[in-house]
């Protein structure tokens, strides 16, 4: 087991830098030039005349180091990064990096913290009621819901939640923009979490939604491969109540698959979701990294990279070690 | 028929206006635009159905706007985005501004100024003061009384570079210290600070070389050189208060240190500046909440509403949504589609919201790389005006009538455009004809024309939109009219930084873009159409170089008669009309929506083309 740990502990450094090489070439390499950013900052084909000009661009990139070959760009990065210095934001105010990420972290937290544990919370007993119930009525329709839900593109439930729950010609339910008032201050704890939960309800739906049907399959096709197990017919022939044996002794082994995908969370959690934050209005890390992107802010791409990256990383070798925390008899080598 | 009337009544009014072109004579080139399109035509409310002007002004109330782009940072210098712009008009002061209503430069924190001349000797030395010119050379009115300059001492004589400004002494910063010319000459100083991290803001500045204060009320600015646009940048940028930004008398004698700490200074997250309105709340990528300083120094732009509000979001179907949920109140840039459409269409909408049309300087067009075949012939490009689409049509049918067709590069209510050159018309078989005799037909019946063994090929280049942009549209309908003319065009759509590469670097044979204009009574040409600028990154990505427009272009800059100037401006405008190296498409009108409870709201053609400080709700809308 030690062994293991350590030999995968080893494995982390060299994928990770693999995967930042790869991630850095190819975005030096990628068309267009963060230079050409200085022309203002909208992506609405309009140039503002005076910003385009021959020695704003030059000072522009020689102040972020551009000019220099790329091998000594990335040796460099390499350092700052070794330093733990992830650099400073190509754009004005060239805030540090890892400002801006902590920045947009706790909005995007707290947004798939509960989207996370509504699909849990949803998914798992709609995936042990499919299997209990397997090709009922209930299942059928069970199935043919999640799958609608799978299917719909969440940029489209999203503007079609903005027109039919956001005022206008229809319910004034919610607001549409945004995670709260503007000017708004701490007024009590309470009125803090229901403004709170009253902007973030239909992007965290809009989130949420597709991720109901892996999850509840994932759980049915386990459970299912279990209720047919020798072991469950024992439970079943001592006279086990029905409810005891699905939750105490299916349920537990059909565990693997779910603490699986539960490795993957750790991610997924520090990634927003691009489209919902953009039609929702939301400064979380997927707007941060799509706008770094389109603006070709190298240092930020690169520090989210390494971020995202490293937590992969991290997330699956805990679920490794979660197989042999609960199904003792799978080993580790 | 429609479209026929359209056309015809273009024609009768640009005949009627060359005919009455007298430097004042008020002429609209496009009448189907509603909107102030000159100076005095700001009226209020005009768009409001609700406004009585029987209304009395009062203190109160807030209102919300909604802007697409943000601010990263606020300082107009280090983000000289479009929203800083903005807010930094409402926040701050400068010493001089252009007034929306006249435009002309009005008195803001100076109370008077005066203008001198300097003239430059031989021996490198400088006199400064009213010059008069006299056959033996010249005499200078100075401070220390008449002196007398032979012509062989002269080198150069620059007039009206040296401002001298006498500053009010009731200005107050926001904190209640007084506003004096030591606050210029420090604001002065950064933006002269080479490590303030930003360049294209002070590429702009850097003629202006010197400050001097003379006295706690009286600050001197210098120009380099003799340029028509020398009062504008010696009087217009922001300043910014000395006392809590470098008190302690830093930013000369550690100017790295300061410059580039100037940013990470907490001033910016609450900044303190002098004008009606101050920061009260910044939500980075969320809201901006400004709100009215009580008895500000200045009673004329003092302000009424309590507070405005900025939302910044990027979506426009959600920020239409926002508005009819009554999360914001203003929406300034309605798409046509949105405007026109049925999403502002219903009669609740209607009677909640004011829909509004301004117009602010900016032109939209087609660049042909004229380095090149088959663009570096000036009958392809003008057969490409006649050939590539109806613009008249496609101004109907596409843009609703929202738009002006122009012939060149000055803004087209301006002062400096010459309404006289009317837009040539679509007509394929003028096209033909150009074509013919520059020598492009086919020769191998492929069905393209061709000449010395190249087919008329080339690419479109063009900023990603989807399908639905009037801009998508367009490249389509000229694909395939170009295609009946025996020409392969091809749209290549890039993603943005993408394709602004591709501009800077030069590789494209036609590409689409606009120009945003600042100054509406004219612009310096210099940028876009000088022959010094045909370079890589450089503005005049087409590479058009022509004698006669270098030289007009560089004597307008010293040009400080303005009807003459605009005299040169307007020939400017005949040569690229003749030249073609653009193909001219059109100034938009903006579009917004607006709620109804507003008063005193005019519509302006500088930027942003409103000002929330002036609007107030009076009683009777209070609550609506």
């Amino acid at each position: 087991m030690r062994t293991y740990i350590l030999k995968r502990l080893l494995m982390v450094p060299l994928t990770l830098f693999g995967v930042v090489c790869v991630t850095f070439f190819v975005i030096k390499l990628a068309p267009g030039d963060p230079a050409a950013m200085i022309v203002g900052t909208g992506i609405s084909g309009e140039i503002k005349q005076g910003q385009l000009n021959k020695e704003a661009i030059e000072q522009w990139r020689k102040d972020r180091g551009l000019d220099k070959h790329i091998a000594v760009q990335f040796g460099k990065w390499c350092w700052d990064v070794a330093r733990l210095d992830f650099g400073r934001s190509f754009i004005p105010p060239r805030r540090p990096c890892l400002d801006e990420i902590i920045e947009r972290l706790p909005i995007t937290i707290a947004m798939n913290l509960i989207s996370f544990g509504l699909i849990y919370l949803i998914a798992i007993p709609a995936g042990i009621y499919s299997c209990v119930a397997q090709y009922s009525m209930g299942d059928r329709i069970l199935t043919v819901i999640l799958f609608v839900f799978y299917s719909l593109p969440s940029f489209w439930v999203a503007t079609m939640c903005l027109l039919f729950f956001c005022g206008g010609d229809f319910l004034a339910w919610f607001p549409t923009q945004g995670y709260t008032k503007v000017d708004y201050h701490q007024v009590g704890l309470w009125k803090w979490l229901t403004t709170w939960a009253h902007h973030l309800f239909l992007p965290v739906m809009c989130q949420t939604y597709p991720g109901f049907a892996m999850l509840s399959r994932q759980m049915r096709v386990g459970m299912l491969e279990n209720i047919r197990l020798d072991y469950v017919r024992t439970a079943r022939a001592k006279g086990l109540p029905e409810s005891k044996v699905i939750l105490k002794h299916v349920l537990r082994n059909s565990l693997i698959p779910v603490i699986t995908i539960f490795g993957l969370l750790l991610p997924a959690m520090l990634a927003g979701s691009v489209i919902i934050e953009q039609i929702f209005g939301i400064p979380g890390m997927g707007k941060l990294f799509f706008e770094a992107i389109l603006s070709r802010n190298y240092p930020l791409v690169m520090a989210e990279t390494v971020l995202a990256a490293g937590l992969t990383l991290i997330g699956v070798l805990i679920s490794d070690l979660l197989y042999a925390v609960v199904n003792p008899t799978i080993t580790l080598k | 028929m429609l479209r026929h009337c359209f056309v015809f009544a273009i024609i009768a009014v640009a005949v009627l206006a060359a005919a009455v072109r007298a430097e004042d004579a008020p002429f609209d080139p496009a009448p189907h635009i509603k909107g102030a399109k000159g100076p005095g035509q700001a009226k209020p409310d005009m768009f409001n159905d609700r406004a009585t002007g029987k209304e009395q002004p009062r203190e109160g109330g807030e209102v919300t706007l909604h802007l697409r782009g943000q601010m990263r940072i606020l300082c107009d210098w280090i983000d000289n985005s479009a929203v800083n712009g903005y807010v930094f008009q409402w926040i701050t002061n400068s010493l001089a501004i252009m007034d929306k209503e006249s435009w002309e430069y009005v008195p803001d924190l100076a109370e008077s100024w005066t203008t001198e001349d300097v003239v430059t000797l031989k021996d490198g030395s400088k006199v400064r003061g009213k010059v008069v010119e006299t056959p033996e050379g010249a005499t200078v009115v100075t401070d220390q009384g008449d002196k007398t300059l032979a012509k062989d001492q002269i080198q150069a004589i620059d007039r009206e570079v040296a401002f001298t400004f006498k500053m009010r002494k009731d200005a107050r910063w926001q904190d209640g210290k007084p506003l004096t010319a030591r606050d210029v000459e420090f604001s002065w100083q950064l933006l002269k600070n080479p490590y303030l991290g930003a360049p294209s803001i002070q590429n702009y500045y850097a003629e202006l070389n010197e400050c001097t204060v003379i006295d706690e009320h009286t600050v001197r600015l210098v120009y380099a050189k003799q340029y028509w646009e020398a009062f504008a940048f010696a009087s217009g940028f922001s300043i910014r208060p000395k006392h809590l930004l470098d008190p302690e008398d830093k930013i000369l004698k550690e100017a790295e240190a300061f410059g580039k700490a100037y940013q990470d200074n907490p001033f910016h997250v609450k900044p303190v500046f002098s004008g009606p309105y101050r920061v009260a709340d910044w939500k980075r990528d969320h809201s901006l909440t400004l709100e009215r300083c009580p008895n500000h120094w200045e009673p004329k732009r003092k302000g009424w509403l309590d507070k405005i509000h900025i939302r910044f979001m990027a979506d426009m179907v959600a920020a239409l949504q926002a508005l009819k949920n009554g999360e914001i109140d203003f929406m300034p840039q309605l798409t046509p589609e949105q405007f026109d459409g049925d999403a502002t269409s219903s009669a609740e909408f209607r009677q909640k919201f004011a829909e509004v049309e301004f117009i602010m300087g900016s032109f939209g067009y087609v660049g042909w790389n004229i380095r090149k075949p088959p663009f570096d012939d000036k009958k392809v490009r003008r057969a490409m005006e006649h050939g590539c689409f109806d613009k008249v049509k496609f101004l109907e049918d596409v843009l609703n009538n929202r738009s002006a067709i122009v012939t060149g590069n000055q803004f087209i209510f301006g002062k400096s455009y010459d309404y006289s050159i009317l837009p040539r018309p679509y007509d394929p078989k003028k096209a033909d004809e150009l074509l013919l005799d520059a020598g492009w037909y086919d020769r191998d019946g492929d069905g393209l024309r061709d000449k010395d063994g190249q087919a008329f090929r080339f690419e479109f280049l063009m900023p990603q939109v989807d399908s639905s942009h009037p801009g998508a549209r367009r490249a389509a309908i000229i694909q395939e009219n170009l295609k009946k003319l025996g020409i392969d065009m091809q749209i290549r759509m890039l993603e943005w930084g993408a394709f602004l590469q591709k501009i800077e670097k030069l590789e494209f044979d036609a590409c689409t873009l606009s120009w945003v204009l600042g100054n509406p009574l004219e612009g310096d040409p210099y940028q876009i159409w000088h022959s010094s600028q045909a370079g890589e990154n450089g503005s005049n990505h087409v590479g058009f170089v022509h004698e006669e427009a270098d030289k007009l272009i560089e004597d307008a800059r010293r040009e400080l008669d303005p009807p003459k100037r605009r005299a040169m401006y307007k020939r400017l405008h005949a040569i690229l009309h003749e030249e073609q190296p653009y193909l001219f498409l059109y100034q938009p009108a903006e579009l917004g929506a607006l709620h109804k409870r507003y008063r005193n709201v005019k519509w302006y053609v500088l930027r942003p083309g409103y000002d929330p400080t002036e609007w107030y709700i009076p009683a009777e809308e209070v609550g609506k």
